[in-house]
């Protein structure tokens, strides 16, 4: 409970300004992109690092639980304050501090949105690749919390591997730094990573050291539309079998295309059965012969259509679509259960098999898109406000959960645990492992206060 | 009673739309007031929960609802970005009804609309009137034809640019029909307010680019307000009865006119809200439908009716300073019309025309957004002034008279020595 005398010191410490709690504020930081909600007592906007660790000490007192947020842009629940408390928006924390061109590296504060990094380094000549879909609304310290993913994977890798260091703030208040700017560095333990990926349980991070790579020359897109998505992952294997690797391997079935051209009318294929979108980047010359060899795979795996954006503009819009396929399924069913589910590469085609399949065993419309290069297929379930259509596409997600653990896969590739995953973390994370990772959470946490709910079952 | 069949009937008309919202935060990007403050509550995301909240019985109107709610522009941008394909708008409008309908217009709005709505030759009278007041009220500033306000006045902030009211409205000045020396054909032109009570200028440019064309001008007399800010306000009664008048009054001689427009608001209106109006009236709603497909911006007509091509032969002395234009909210978001302004500029510019950056970016006006809006429409203004000055353009078009005042206003503030012209007007000068 925030009490008179807790809300008038937390007042003291972030300002008037900073501090809200009327019904209206507090509606609007109740929910994320899942479309959960849940009421905190306040918003508090922290803008410096002593402060996120006076309000922490704080909480930490008086047991009021805290939930760090960005954008609210996530998928799984992370920003949403299930148990009440207060919600810790970071938006204050926007700035660039610095753009290190002589050790490629950028210090950053959470608040910025990703997108914005981009544009400031790529001035520089220099290159970001983290890129989820959200990146021009979703905010650098959330991509760290949930371990973003995004798109440049399958050449790049994810957030993960561009963090350096970080500034943290725990739980009981202190403040930590982890890592540094040395490319090297093994001096105790690798504590960076223990927060990369942690979902705003362990830690609120108040500055990132992150690396950049220099800018790759060029770029090229083609994409290519097949009859199936079962040619589509075909083609997608063969590519990497091949030993080529892509800056991106996006695929989008008949329903995204749909869905997506709906909304931007840019001409998609809406009669094809699945489209492949490949980016290929580095060096001019080098990726025109990679554009031609990924072509040929694809006129072997029957593509109805092979094409090669055109200019700035068409491939803008092509990113675009890509980016916009999520939100625009709800104009196909109001209710949309998103999983991200990710399998070794080359078992693409028979998870796209499988989920065909339970879509029909449980008369429902599941959707697939997403990174193909990877992995990581997004499965929407779509359903009405019917119970039972409601309750069937349940039982599809427990159905796809068991088939990606037959294939090697994980439930999540990119959007995290959250609240809407927390019931089947077992089917990846074994006992020990498990209660391994509850006795750290009760080591940094011990009162359960840093956004508690999440991830644990 | 009452209120519950308000609330009932706010779901019924918006609920689909609520339920659209994937919740994703796209629209924080690109929502210009958003941009200058920072809390969820202001983007679209955050007024949709509310509004749901209140659909949803969970929040009742409260003060707080009312001045997010009426905090939007209703520039579009959100709309135009968002892939669920969310009509805010659509949410915005119904939920400032609702909140009318239950709690009633502040007294100045009243009073506005009514004058709107009734009095037309009382409102020429006051603004007769008001044309001398303004003198004794508020002194001229240089540079510009707008004046500064002399005594502190409610609601009106001292720096402000307040545009003069001229003496004899514009169609008090022009007969009911203005015939080309040749005439080829005719069309109906619906002034709008700004343009009969401010800019009579424009007026008189529409009418000298249409003539000039060969193309003769009708003026109804009876047209009156579009009903945009009785419309933003929420104020439908009023909104009604201007739009049934003007439907009356534009559509005539079986409807073989188009309509044109030097206003974005009022062909946005037109062409999207009239025919939205009239839902239980089949009549009526398929006369609005037919002035809504008769219905075209000035420059949309020149370009798509006259051809660039005529226009060009009848340019007689071509702009050599640099020109910019600004794309108004509810004419490229509103309507789609973006490259019609742009193509007319060019050919009465040449080389001269530049982009500046985000011309499409809202100018913080909104109508009556900016006076009550005042500290964070002049931040978006500000932001669009720094775009028109880096573009190093001398004089800036726009196809808005609101966008006009508000321009004209942060060009003053940052005393910068750029004209502000409407596109006909631009066009006017050099044919």
């Amino acid at each position: 409970m925030v009490s008179r005398s807790i809300r008038n010191t937390l007042i003291n410490i972030v300002g008037e300004n900073n501090y809200l709690d009327s019904v209206e504020d507090r509606i609007c930081y109740s929910y994320d992109a899942t479309r959960k909600k849940s009421l905190p007592e306040a918003v508090i906007f922290p803008t410096t690092v002593s402060q996120v660790s006076e309000i922490m000490k704080l909480a930490n007192r008086y047991k009021i639980p805290v939930v760090p947020r960005g954008a609210g842009s996530g998928m799984t629940g992370g920003a949403v304050p299930s148990e009440g408390g207060m919600v810790m928006v970071m938006n204050n924390f926007n700035r660039i501090l610095e753009i290190d061109t002589d050790n490629l590296q950028a210090i950053v504060e959470p608040g910025v949105v990703t997108s914005s990094l981009h544009d400031t380094v790529e001035k520089a000549g220099l290159f970001y690749p983290p890129d989820p879909a959200s990146m021009k609304h979703a905010s650098i310290g959330g991509n760290i919390a949930e371990n973003s993913g995004g798109m440049r994977a399958v050449k790049y890798g994810v957030t993960k591997d561009y963090v350096m260091g970080l500034e943290v703030v725990i739980p009981t208040g202190e403040i930590i730094h982890t890592g540094s700017k040395c490319v090297k560095d093994v001096v105790g333990y690798n504590l960076t990573q223990l927060f990369v990926g942690s979902e705003g349980t362990l830690g609120i991070v108040t500055k990132a050291i992150l690396k950049l790579l220099p800018l790759p020359e060029a770029k090229k897109t083609l994409t290519a539309t097949f009859s199936s998505m079962e040619l589509a992952a075909k083609t997608v294997s063969g590519i990497i079998k091949k030993r080529i690797i892509p800056t991106t391997m996006e695929f989008l079935d008949k329903h995204s295309i749909c869905a997506v051209e709906d909304f931007l009318h840019i001409g998609l294929p809406t009669n094809a059965g699945a489209l492949l979108l490949i980016e290929v980047d580095g060096d001019a010359d080098l990726i025109g012969k990679d554009i031609e060899r990924i072509r040929a795979v694809c006129q072997s795996n029957q593509a109805l259509e092979i094409k090669t954006a055109a200019d700035e503009k068409e491939l803008n819009e092509l990113w675009k679509a890509r980016r916009s396929v999520s939100p625009s399924l709800l104009k196909i069913r109001h209710v949309k259960i998103n999983e991200d589910i990710v399998v070794p590469r080359s078992k693409i085609p028979d998870i796209i098999q499988k989920i065909e399949k339970i879509a029909d065993k449980h008369h429902l419309v599941i959707v697939n898109f997403g990174h193909a290069g990877d992995g990581n297929v997004h499965v929407n379930v779509l359903s009405s406000n019917d119970n039972d259509e409601l309750t069937r596409a349940s039982h599809a997600v427990d159905d796809i959960f068991n088939a990606v653990i037959e294939l090697d896969g994980r439930i999540s590739g990119e959007h995290g645990i959250g609240i809407t995953k927390r019931d089947y973390i077992e089917l990846c994370i074994d006992k020990p492992t498990l209660s391994l990772m509850r006795q750290i959470k009760k080591l940094l946490d011990p009162n359960n206060i840093l956004n508690p709910g999440k991830i644990f079952p | 009673m009452e209120k519950k069949s308000g609330k009932n009937k706010f779901l019924e008309l918006i609920g689909g739309e609520l339920q659209k919202c994937s919740k994703c935060g796209a629209c924080r990007t690109i929502c210009p007031v958003f941009a200058e403050n920072q809390r969820e509550k202001y983007s679209a995301r955050g007024k949709i929960a509310l509004s749901d909240a209140v659909a949803q019985g969970v929040l009742p109107l409260t003060d707080e609802y009312y001045d997010i709610l009426n905090n939007c522009i209703l520039c579009l941008s959100c709309v135009e970005n968002c892939s669920s394909g969310v009509k805010v708008d659509k949410i915005i409008r119904a939920a400032r009804a609702l909140l009318v309908e239950q709690r009633g217009l502040p007294l100045p709005q009243r009073i506005i609309h009514k004058m709107l709505q009734h009095g037309k030759e009382f409102m020429d009278l006051i603004l007769k009137k008001g044309s001398l007041f303004q003198y004794i009220f508020f002194k001229s500033i240089p540079k510009t034809s707008g004046l500064r306000s002399r005594f502190p006045m409610p609601l009106i902030d001292k720096t402000r640019y307040i545009p003069t009211l001229v003496r004899k409205p514009f169609r008090k000045r022009v007969t009911e029909r203005v015939e080309a020396a040749v005439p080829k054909k005719s069309v109906v032109f619906f002034t709008g307010c700004c343009t009969n009570y401010i800019y009579p200028n424009i007026g008189e440019a529409v009418v000298k680019v249409l003539n000039e064309l060969g193309i003769s001008v009708i003026i109804p007399k009876g047209q009156m307000c579009c009903g945009a800010p009785a419309e933003t306000a929420g104020d439908l009664h009023t909104v009604i009865e201007l739009a049934q008048n003007n439907i009356n009054e534009l559509l005539f001689e079986e409807e073989k006119y188009k309509v044109v427009l030097p206003c974005s608001s009022g062909g946005y209106m037109f062409k999207h809200i009239y025919p939205e109006l009239f839902q239980n009236d089949a009549k009526i709603m398929s006369q609005a439908k037919k002035l809504a497909l008769l219905t075209c911006d000035i420059s949309e007509y020149l370009v798509k009716e006259v051809g660039l091509d005529k226009i060009a032969g009848h340019i007689k002395q071509a702009f050599t300073k640099k020109i910019t234009y600004h794309d108004p909210c509810h004419l490229n978001r509103g309507q789609g019309i973006k490259t019609e302004p742009r193509k007319l500029l060019k050919i009465l510019s040449g080389e001269s025309f530049v982009e500046m950056d985000e011309a499409d970016r809202c100018c913080g006006s909104g109508g009556v957004y900016g006076i009550k809006h005042r500290s964070i429409s002049n931040k978006i203004l500000s932001r669009k002034i720094d775009s028109i000055k880096n573009s190093e353009a001398e004089i800036v078009a726009t196809g808005c008279p609101g966008c006009i005042i508000q321009l004209l206003d942060g060009i003053n503030q940052k005393d910068l020595n750029i004209r502000v012209l409407h596109t006909v007007e631009a066009l006017a000068e050099c044919i």
